[in-house]
């Protein structure tokens, strides 16, 4: 597989800015299509929110009403909703413009338990959510009407939309990625990703996590990780792309050793590059921009414990755990137990 | 004068011998309270399921959903009606009538080096001894039973064999005897070049070299060797015990395919065989990186089986005897780390049993709202061995060990039984 060499990237690295609090852990962060907003699900059971001018961050009221955990959020194309998906299986839609954060339409029950993934289409129509009932479920963005039930067949921890908004993609804990017509809900092909997946002792381990798909469509990554063990999860960084036409698949990115964990996140940069994040033992992980014909990043940012960010232009929010967040037993005395949060590290990009 | 390595009540000193020569007037025998007792005793068999690294109590017997550190999973009603658990245990949930969990523990050991012995020895503040695991205090309390087949079997993934450190200072006779993947031990049966004439004569000349070497030395090390001579012998049989193509397909299924599921069936047969302990360990729960995840794969592949064997326990009439028990060293920390894992916790965590001996369809103890700390009283597992000794009919208070003269306590003298949860 040929990649198009776009220019040569900067490699001075990324510029640091002092990281924003944040009181919670936190599982997906997105940024609106205008950059003024900026949308966390939590650990917490609510969407926590950020007006951005410039420099600065604002924090609006967070949105209530979903349980467990938000991993799963995305804003429509035009930037006037967000939808948001828990772990117990609701589903909402906000408008971006109230600030009161009621939401527009909200399904308890889309899912039969934890959403791991939502992906809204390319015209801002339709969403598909899935998770851990196996199912695809195609919604209408508009009124939150189920359009198709996919049925997926494993345990589903990423999706995408082509670009052409015909398919989407799913990627499952067992390493398939399979793509599906809209239209009719049929699959149309699968894609071999099975070095993502490890059955280790009774444990089924690693999974595709992420997808980003070139401007074109022409290429379609899917991140996750080579696993070498289940229960203590040591496992390799990997990022591979597949042909959309073809099928045929490269591995563009593989960690330095099982200790660097999983990609988490993936995204596209528009001037040509792939930017991703994975954490592995804690403390240990790093946000990095690489080109796919590259054998190297072109920019690698340590960090500990990222698991997923956003960019706008050449701003990139990364939301990671904190440091020294593990440790077996008590921390301090019994009665006290302070729980972790996540720090949003905030990296400028070089134009 | 050494003392034998028997505890100090007459009715525990019967040996097997002894006690088949009694059993010739069993119908006088029952009638007599203290044959009786014994008799009652050596039928009590246990089911002790290991899980291995650390099951996360927060992911099954013990939910926090919608708190801070309650993770992604939601809690479900169970078949008793304001008791609930992680949805990760359907099948669980709908046999909680026979259960009964603890969500009380709170143990000493933050590793597994420490806590996987400190917790099967029951030995929570370490007296400098090494005590027994369970399975070869059992073995040494109540004997092969009726059965005529090894006591303590410890069925687990990978290799087996004989396993002597279990027994402390009990000595390695009441060691585990070990089958990797289920599978008998290696070179059970008799080589087919060989004539049963020619075994027995070389068994013969085996005795006959133990005894005069353990004329001038410490008998620990020959008796264990006797002992597997014998289990083998006892083993060879009973084959139809490793003969896994007599499960029925519909078991198969209930149970799972997998590691665990394969072995608590196989625990099954072996308890329907009347062997006293069945301990069956699951590795692979030590999920300090997407703990979620993995016990979202893992508590799954242990509820069916679970469920499953405590249901076919129950329809056989055999929880009347069996004392089922499935727990791991600790639980795992209400912290999500930055690997998305949780670490090791023995501050508050949970197991369940169920069976003889144990009430039915109770949770005992309880922790505060975010699951940090247990919030009733504290149990450590001396209190357990002293629950699970009590619901065998051992009574830990008149019970003890004699280490070579050293009279120790069978159970740690600073706890006592969980009242709430016996029967």
């Amino acid at each position: 597989m040929e990649f198009p060499v776009p220019p040569e990237p900067k490699k001075s690295p990324p510029k640091p800015s002092p990281p924003i609090a944040v009181d919670q852990q936190l599982c997906c962060i997105r940024w609106s299509p205008d950059g003024k907003l900026l949308a966390a699900g939590s650990f917490e059971g609510v969407v926590r929110r950020w007006g951005t001018s410039g420099a600065s961050f604002t924090e609006l009221p967070a949105l209530k009403g979903h349980n467990g955990w938000v991993q799963a959020i995305a804003f429509a194309p035009d930037g006037k909703q967000l939808f948001s998906a828990d772990s117990w299986g609701r589903l909402s839609a906000w408008s971006v413009a109230d600030i009161d954060a009621k939401p527009t339409w909200s399904i308890p029950a889309a899912h039969d338990g934890w959403i791991h993934a939502l992906a809204v289409s390319p015209d801002g129509k339709q969403m598909a959510t899935a998770g851990r009932d196996r199912v695809i479920r195609i919604t209408a963005a508009a009124d939150g009407k189920k359009v198709h039930t996919l049925t997926a067949g494993e345990d589903v921890l990423a999706l995408a939309y082509h670009p052409d908004g015909k398919s989407v993609v799913s990627g499952d804990l067992k390493g398939t990625i399979k793509q599906w017509n809209v239209a009719d809900g049929k699959m149309i092909r699968e894609f071999d990703a099975k070095v993502m997946f490890l059955r280790d002792r009774i444990q089924d381990v690693g999974g595709v996590r992420c997808f980003a798909f070139t401007a074109d469509g022409s290429t379609l990554f899917a991140g996750g990780s080579q696993p070498k063990t289940g229960a203590f999860v040591q496992a390799i960084p990997l990022i591979l792309a597949f042909d959309s036409k073809t099928g045929s698949s490269k591995e563009i990115f593989r960690g330095a050793n099982d200790n660097e964990g999983i990609v988490l996140d993936l995204h596209w940069h528009p001037d040509g590059f792939v930017m991703a994040v994975h954490s592995g033992q804690p403390g240990q992980g790093k946000f990095f921009c690489k080109r796919p014909s590259d054998a190297q990043p072109h920019f690698a940012q340590a960090l500990p414990n990222p698991h997923s960010f956003a960019f706008h232009g050449q701003r990139v929010i990364v939301s990671a755990t904190n440091a020294n967040s593990s440790g077996n037993g008590r921390v301090g005395g019994k009665g006290e137990y302070p729980g972790n949060y996540s720090p949003l590290h905030v990296l400028e990009l070089p134009s | 004068m050494k003392r034998s390595l028997l505890c100090t009540p007459v009715e525990h000193g019967l040996s097997r011998r002894q006690w088949l020569g009694s059993a010739a007037g069993a119908a006088f025998s029952l009638a007599a309270p203290a044959f009786a007792d014994v008799i009652r005793k050596k039928n009590k068999q246990v089911l002790f399921i290991w899980l291995d690294g650390g099951i996360s109590q927060l992911e099954s017997w013990d939910p926090k959903p919608n708190t801070q550190f309650g993770g992604p999973f939601r809690a479900i009603p169970t078949a008793v009606p304001g008791i609930h658990v992680s949805e990760l245990l359907p099948n669980s949930a709908r046999v909680m009538k026979h259960l009964a969990i603890v969500r009380s523990l709170s143990t000493q050991d933050n590793s597994h080096s420490a806590g996987v012995d400190r917790i099967q020895r029951g030995d929570p503040k370490n007296r400098g001894v090494t005590y027994p695991f369970l399975g070869s205090a059992v073995a040494k309390f109540l004997g092969s039973g009726d059965s005529g087949l090894p006591p303590y079997i410890w069925i687990k993934p990978m290799n087996g064999g004989f396993i002597p450190k279990d027994a402390g200072f009990l000595g390695p006779k009441y060691g585990a005897l070990a089958l990797g993947d289920g599978k008998p031990p290696e070179n059970l049966l008799r080589p087919a070049t060989m004539s049963a004439a020619d075994d027995i004569e070389r068994n013969q000349l085996r005795d006959l070299a133990d005894k005069r070497y353990v004329e001038r030395r410490r008998k620990g090390n020959v008796e264990a060797t006797k002992q597997v001579f014998d289990m083998a012998a006892q083993l060879q049989q009973r084959r139809d015990l490793f003969d896994s193509s007599s499960f029925a397909a519909k078991d198969v299924e209930r149970y799972g395919s997998h590691d665990l599921g394969r072995h608590l069936l196989l625990a099954r047969k072996m308890l329907e065989a009347g062997v006293t302990f069945v301990k069956v360990t699951s590795y692979g729960w030590d999920t300090h990186g997407d703990n979620f995840n993995g016990q979202g794969s893992l508590v799954p592949q242990f509820d069916r089986p679970f469920a499953a064997i405590i249901e076919d326990l129950h329809q056989r009439g055999m929880l009347d005897n069996v004392l089922v028990i499935a727990m791991s060293e600790f639980g795992r920390t209400p912290r999500i780390n930055g690997h998305l894992g949780r670490d090791h916790w023995p501050e508050a965590w949970s197991l369940a049993m169920a069976g003889t001996g144990i009430k039915k369809g109770v949770v005992e103890g309880k922790t505060n709202e975010k699951g940090t700390w247990v919030a009733s009283e504290e149990h450590d597992i001396g209190h357990l061995f002293h629950t699970w000794f009590r619901a065998l009919g051992i009574d830990p208070k008149k019970t003890e060990y004699d280490n070579e003269g050293q009279p120790l306590p069978i159970a740690h003298e600073g706890c006592k039984p969980l009242t709430e949860v016996l029967a």
